[in-house]
């Protein structure tokens, strides 16, 4: 009787209910909150060269505080063209990623989700089949293909279609193979989701007032499944901007992508404080997109 | 009985007439048969109403009508023409769906509109008939039309599904359970009004419910399906009186059913023995002597009295063993001699009466010669 009282009474759960609240904002904060501080602190400091990479923003000396607060870092990003036109090339490639992913991606998501009931499962499993192996080594496997004397070039020379190998490696056409490829199911599954719940009396209705399927699809099944589009976009998108490993891998010098450059600033030059500020930029180009789809979230939760 | 007979079967040769012929129409899932060789015959301009329980058939048949399901065999006619094989898109038919479906992305405009706009007309046209039809529907005030369905009340959501099923001028409307969503006051006044809009278009209208009561206010005729097949086609006081067979005069409204065998059968009367006693029935029957039959009354035509009737047929004795007070009518539950249970109600028609049975009182049941069923099937 005691602990069915116990149970009823606010005061014993609500410590309870503030930990589930407060356990994904306290994961927030210690590993993305923090580590973004620091970062953003570090974007401030300036060089010191060998075994340590960055100065100190606050020192004392002879009893004084020493703020050492630089803007220079965002200055030379602002001033040097090669960061814009990288950024600029990141999110053109980011984009591009997107457009192809939501082409191929929607219709594989549309089928998918009218499928047979009973196989729809195993159609899922497919699509999250690769992220049992190594991204890395799906990548690298994407080299054994495209190269000059790869699977793909010695199956088209031995068919008689080509005489000379394609040089596809190491330019933008194997860039966007790859991130293609590894972003794909990231654009299926929210599509997914979203066209597998949609109604299909509204299709109906659409049928009913003499709409063809190719009109139907376009003036109901698009638009109800836009939050499904952002979504997959937003995951598409976002990590593509400071995607490192493919352009590394599978790219050029053509391809020259913001992680690439991040990556130099910190093991090649070691300049963390620039690395930082790159870092940072890169953030507020993210968070245009985020911005954006909180926005029509918030919009969407209100029609509801 | 024969005239439940007559209404049920029309004679073939006036098919031509009719607007909408549905002619041995058979659709199997499977090995299940959901429309099982269903004729029926509609006229233009009517209100034709599909009743029955879930399961039975009615909204397959219906979504045959609207172009969604491919019947596995048999005709459909409107107008003449056989559109057993047109897609739902080039039908001149247009349905309003339960819980309506309407396009949660459009605004009540556009929703109304969806359906001119594939037909490519003119955009002034279009305009004036989404506005006609929004006064049609009175939701012409207040900027309903830029809401989102969302916005809407039930009811309003439902004005404004009918307004986008007729937005297109059909030739045939189909309702699917029309009321369903809406609470039960809001239902009743909405049956008349959807009736009257319907009426006022003049448009033929084939709906399909569960909801006896919703069927007998708004239809011309009710079908009564059941597992797949029409049972009876009638007028509503036709399948009320004269329901055809003991599924029907159970499943509209409550009956009081006792099992016999026919004693005396005459051209002008018959006699049903029971364990009731004699059930004298003033008219003709399709059986002959000796027949298995059930014998069916309706409660408001037994009389409730605890004076023993005379004469040697239609009555019996009981005791109150329950009675229910709802307001215009009371409902007594009698337990006769033979322990069945005989619902008998009567109406309230004075605020206060005396002398009425009350629990545990010895009561007789008595009822008229006419107002007997005798149900063979």
């Amino acid at each position: 009787m005691s602990s069915i009282l116990k149970c009823l009474d606010p005061r014993t759960w609500l410590p309870g209910r503030y930990f589930v609240i407060g356990t994904p904002y306290l994961w927030l904060i210690l590993f993305f909150l923090v580590p973004f501080l620091i970062v953003f602190k570090l974007s401030f400091t300036e060089p010191l060269g060998a075994g340590n990479p960055f100065g100190q923003l606050v020192t004392w000396a002879d009893g004084f505080i020493n703020f050492r607060f630089k803007v220079a870092n965002y200055e030379f990003i602002a001033e040097d063209q090669l960061y814009f036109l990288t950024y600029l090339s990141s999110i053109r490639y980011a984009a591009l990623t997107t457009v192809f992913c939501l082409f191929i991606g929607y219709p594989f998501a549309y089928f998918m989700a009218r499928a047979k009931p009973t196989i729809r499962p195993t159609l899922m499993m497919l699509v999250m089949l690769p992220f049992w192996t190594s991204f890395l080594l799906r990548v690298y496997a994407w080299k054994g293909i495209l190269t000059n004397h790869g699977l793909l070039n010695n199956f088209l020379m031995s068919m008689g279609v080509i005489q000379s190998p394609i040089h596809i490696m190491n330019t933008p056409v194997s860039l966007m193979i790859g991130m293609v490829y590894v972003y794909l199911p990231f654009m299926i599954l929210p599509l997914y989701s979203n066209l597998v719940k949609m109604d299909v009396r509204f299709l109906e209705a659409a049928a009913d007032l003499g709409s063809k399927p190719w009109v139907t699809f376009w003036k109901v099944t698009v638009p109800l499944s836009k939050s499904g589009i952002i979504a997959g976009s937003m995951l598409v998108f976002i990590p593509c901007i400071g995607e490192f490993v493919v352009p590394e891998l599978l790219g050029g010098p053509q391809t020259l992508m913001i992680g690439r450059v991040l990556w130099d600033e910190f093991f090649s030059n070691n300049d963390w404080p620039m690395a930082a500020t790159v870092a940072v930029v890169m953030l507020v180009i993210i968070m245009f997109p985020l911005a954006i789809f909180n926005r029509y979230q918030a919009q969407e939760q209100g029609a509801k | 009985m024969q005239q439940a007979e007559q209404a049920q079967a029309r004679p073939r040769d006036d098919v031509a007439q009719d607007f909408l012929v549905i002619q041995n129409v058979v659709k199997s899932f499977d090995a299940l048969r959901a429309v099982d060789d269903v004729s029926i015959a509609i006229r233009k301009g009517e209100i034709f109403a599909l009743l029955g329980s879930s399961g039975c058939g009615k909204t397959t048949l219906l979504r045959m009508l609207a172009g969604f399901e491919v019947p596995t065999s048999g005709k459909i006619f409107l107008a003449g023409t056989d559109i057993r094989t047109f897609p739902a898109y080039a039908r001149p038919i247009n349905m309003m769906f339960q819980s309506y479906a309407l396009f949660p992305h459009l605004t009540v405009w556009d929703n109304i509109a969806f359906g001119l706009r594939r037909d490519g007309l003119p955009k002034a046209e279009i305009a004036e008939r989404v506005d006609s039809m929004l006064k049609l529907v009175q939701l012409h005030v207040k900027g309903y039309a830029k809401r989102k369905p969302h916005q809407l009340s039930g009811g309003q959501q439902q004005r404004v599904a009918l307004a986008r099923s007729l937005a297109k001028r059909p030739q045939l409307l189909l309702l699917d359970e029309p009321l369903a969503a809406l609470d039960k006051k809001l239902r009743e006044e909405t049956q008349l009004e959807l009736v009257n809009i319907v009426e006022r278009v003049g448009v033929t209208c084939v709906m399909v419910t569960h909801d006896q009561e919703e069927a007998m206010t708004m239809a011309s005729r009710i079908a009564v399906m059941s597992e797949g097949k029409i049972l009876q086609v009638g007028a509503p006081d036709e399948i009320y009186e004269t329901p055809n067979c003991r599924f029907v005069a159970d499943f509209i409204g409550n009956v009081n059913t006792f099992n016999g065998r026919v004693a005396i059968d005459e051209p002008d009367h018959c006699i049903v023995d029971t364990l009731e006693g004699q059930f004298y029935v003033g008219h003709g029957i399709s059986g002959t002597k000796g027949m298995d039959v059930s014998v069916g009354i309706r409660p408001e035509k037994m009389r409730i009295s605890r004076n023993a009737p005379e004469g040697a047929y239609n009555h019996t004795e009981g005791v109150v063993e329950d009675m229910a007070y709802l307001g215009s009518y009371t409902v007594y539950h009698v337990k006769l001699k033979t322990g069945k249970i005989c619902k008998v109600s009567t109406a309230n028609t004075q605020r206060h009466i005396g002398d009425r049975p009350s629990w545990n009182d010895r009561v007789y049941l008595s009822w008229g010669q006419s107002d007997l069923v005798v149900l063979t099937r």
